[in-house]
């Protein structure tokens, strides 16, 4: 109870924000004083406004706009367009421009937020990435296209920085940008219904989390760290990793199909929480605990969406008919708090952001941005 | 049967000029084949980055960014949009396309037709899937083109919302079933009403929004494979329950059900065949609510045989070949080698062209 008290005291009241449409992506600037948030209006035309501790202000957009970056340290904004990359200061409205030109290659699709480095910009496409230094020079990099789910679904890929390192995951793949080259990572061999997940050590080092098990043999399930001897049985539902702090979390349910049965009768969900921490190169387990939910309306379920409590690490957050939207704060050995704080009513989005934690509910008038810095 | 991927392909008829491009989303994007007259066929190379395939022409996109057709039409990309152009293909589309996230851009008779269809936007972060990649989703409506591209028909899956238009009244909105899959039968749409129905319906291409009674197809769920072929659609389905089920997760294979759809009129004819140890794999996936699910794909692939009123099974090692009376009795097996990467089979079914663009014979 005493900390369910220290942590709700904790946090500061959210920011929020009344937005027209549904809000799509989050980036953050001015040393994460500042939330720039592209959203839509009646489900196409993308808008962007930024939210901070004067409120929330709406940037308008020239119509050719093809990506935003924000600066991540300054009160700057980048946008692209066909042939030009524009400066825009937020503060004094001064902008400036230099010329791009696209020749060799098809320009980037549009509403894509790029990813700023060290003065270069990284614009991902649909098979590459384009590389832009400050001075509209840039050049293109190709990736390996990410599979379309269905004929009419085209998917984009996303950029995300390593520190100062840009990093893109595809399914089983991983690039890094290193010496001004892609490398390219390959999936490690697996049998059966094996899948193995890209994990990011504290120094970019590429490690890979497996699981599954053998066709036909659910009890076979399971999930193991490579080269490490972390292996448990379980049957994977979520994943996620603190990238480069060294931080993997997932959840597992029962390989017993009975459980299964008894879940969906009851619409109680067990789940088991893992936490592995890396230390000195070495993957260990620093957490196990059984996470009881039931499902209601809305979203459910476990996730590690942000950094609510400023502390430089993803927090866990809870959300379920019966505990409503819970916060788990991180702790510094890596596992989380044992009492969640109270965050409101489950909200229809839970947005991802490293720094800081945000969720959107959706309103008759809008959507209702909230954001947790 | 959960989650099985749709493959499309479509072939139409030559046209008037004697000339039409075979659709296959195999080829690769450098690759097309031309079909000459219903009885040569030849694989074209393409200088260029194909954005749009059609039918009746393609859009290039040349080393220096200029937009090109094959017969040398030049259009330029920044006269009709100032915002940048989503590629896309559809069997739908008789005329080369391209999509902004607010505008359809027709190509036909040498100009541009512009449509109000929007394409949605998902963005998913870290958290929804058992990955680490962060991606955003656009999700383009289906499309159907009619008069020489004087009318559009767009219908989202995920809404329900099909609107038909032209490019200057307003559009003509209709709320159908969420998750059809329309595709083009001769001068008709069929409208294959997934997943809850497993029936389907048929409208004309002048009143596309005008469906007729509902028919139902042996066994259609969620995610059947498609093939629109010689003026009829072969739909693949599989049929579902419990003990079949928990065989198949054991020994990897499942018994299909071929459904060829045709109309006569306005009235739809189905014929169904089976054909037992279809191959099927396996991936572990997870519902919204976190409960393990297993995702099931086919390992076979469905391929129309050009120029003929039949369609293959691809397994692997082994060609069957099926026509609209059934099973037709010839079988081929084929070293995994030459098959695992053809896109279409050839006249005399021993021969093929895979996604490269070459001969394969076996």
């Amino acid at each position: 109870m005493i900390i369910v008290l220290l942590t709700t005291c904790f946090l500061a009241p959210p920011l929020t924000a009344k937005l027209p449409g549904k809000p799509l992506h989050l980036m953050l600037s001015n040393q994460g004083q500042r939330l720039w948030i592209t959203y839509l209006e009646d489900s196409f035309g993308l808008n962007l406004g930024s939210l901070s501790n004067q409120g929330f202000k709406q940037v308008a957009l020239p119509a050719e706009t093809k990506w935003v970056v924000p600066h991540p340290d300054k009160d700057l904004l980048y946008l692209g367009t066909d042939s030009a990359l524009l400066t825009i200061d937020i503060k004094t409205e001064a902008k400036s421009s230099v010329p791009i030109s696209w020749n060799e290659t098809y320009p980037p699709p549009a509403w894509r937020p790029g990813t700023l480095s060290a003065d270069l910009l990284f614009i991902p496409s649909l098979d590459g990435v384009h590389i832009m230094t400050l001075k509209g020079d840039h050049k293109f990099l190709a990736f390996d296209r990410l599979p379309n789910l269905n004929p009419n679904s085209v998917q984009l890929p996303e950029i995300v920085l390593l520190g100062k390192k840009p990093v893109w995951f595809a399914a089983q793949t991983v690039y890094q940008h290193e010496n001004q080259k892609l490398v390219r990572s390959e999936m490690p061999p697996t049998h059966s219904m094996e899948q193995a997940i890209p994990i990011l050590g504290l120094k970019g080092e590429l490690d890979w989390f497996i699981h599954g098990g053998n066709q036909g043999d659910l009890s076979s399930f399971g999930w193991r760290i490579r080269n490490r001897k972390l292996s448990e049985r379980g049957i994977l539902t979520r994943f996620a990793q603190d990238i480069g702090k060294g931080r993997v979390f997932f959840t597992t349910v029962s390989n017993q199909v009975s459980s299964h049965l008894y879940a969906s009768l009851w619409g109680k969900r067990v789940f088991k929480l893992w936490v592995a921490v890396q230390k000195d190169s070495k993957w260990s387990l620093v957490e196990e605990r059984e996470i009881q939910l039931k499902k209601g309306e809305g979203t459910f379920g476990v996730f590690w969406p942000g950094d609510g409590n400023g502390d430089g690490f993803l927090d866990m957050v809870v959300c379920d008919k019966r505990q409503g939207f819970k916060l788990y704060a991180s702790r510094p050995d890596g596992r989380f708090e044992k009492s969640g704080a109270d965050l409101g009513s489950v909200p229809d989005e839970l947005m991802f952001l490293k720094h800081g934690l945000a969720w959107a509910y959706q309103r008759s008038n809008g959507w209702e941005l909230h954001w947790q810095k | 049967m959960a989650k099985i991927g749709i493959v499309l392909i479509s072939f139409l008829a030559a046209l008037q000029a004697g000339e039409a491009y075979l659709l296959s989303p195999e080829f690769s994007e450098n690759q097309a084949v031309l079909v000459v007259d219903q009885q040569l066929i030849e694989v074209k190379s393409i200088s260029g980055r194909l954005l749009s395939q059609s039918a009746q022409s393609m859009i290039l996109q040349t080393a220096d960014g200029r937009l090109v057709t094959p017969s040398g039409a030049v259009s330029l990309l920044k006269p009709i949009d100032p915002t940048t152009i989503i590629v896309s293909h559809q069997p739908g589309m008789t005329h080369p396309f391209l999509q902004s996230h607010q505008k359809l851009y027709v190509f036909s008779a040498d100009a541009w037709r512009t449509f109000p269809v929007s394409a949605e936007l998902e963005y998913s972060g870290p958290d929804t899937a058992l990955t680490s990649a962060h991606r955003f989703e656009v999700k383009l409506p289906f499309l159907f083109d009619m008069n020489d591209a004087q009318r559009v028909l767009s219908y989202h899956p995920q809404t329900g919302r099909a609107a038909f238009m032209d490019s200057k009244g307003e559009p003509q909105v209709s709320q159908l079933g969420r998750r059809a899959h329309p595709i083009r039968l001769n001068n008709l749409i069929l409208w294959l009403n997934l997943p809850e129905e497993g029936d389907c319906q048929i409208s004309t291409l002048n009143q596309p929004l005008r469906l007729n009674d509902a028919q139902k197809i042996p066994h259609l769920n969620r995610y059947p494979l498609i093939l629109s072929h010689m003026e009829k659609a072969w739909v693949v389905t599989f049929p579902f329950n419990v003990k079949r089920s928990l065989r198949s997760w054991e020994d990897g294979t499942t018994e299909i059900t071929l459904n060829c759809i045709s109309a006569d009129g306005d009235k739809i004819q189905i014929q169904s065949f089976s054909q037992e140890h279809a191959p099927l794999s396996f991936q572990l996936g997870v519902s919204s609510s976190g409960s393990p699910r297993l995702d099931v794909k086919p390992r076979f692939r469905f391929l129309p045989v050009a120029n003929e009123d039949k369609v293959c099974l691809v397994f692997p090692g082994e060609l069957i070949f099926f026509s609209p009376g059934g099973p037709t009795g010839y079988r081929v097996t084929a070293d995994n080698r030459h098959i695992e990467d053809l896109a279409v089979i050839q006249q005399d079914l021993k021969a093929g062209w895979n996604s490269a663009g070459k001969l394969v014979k076996w």
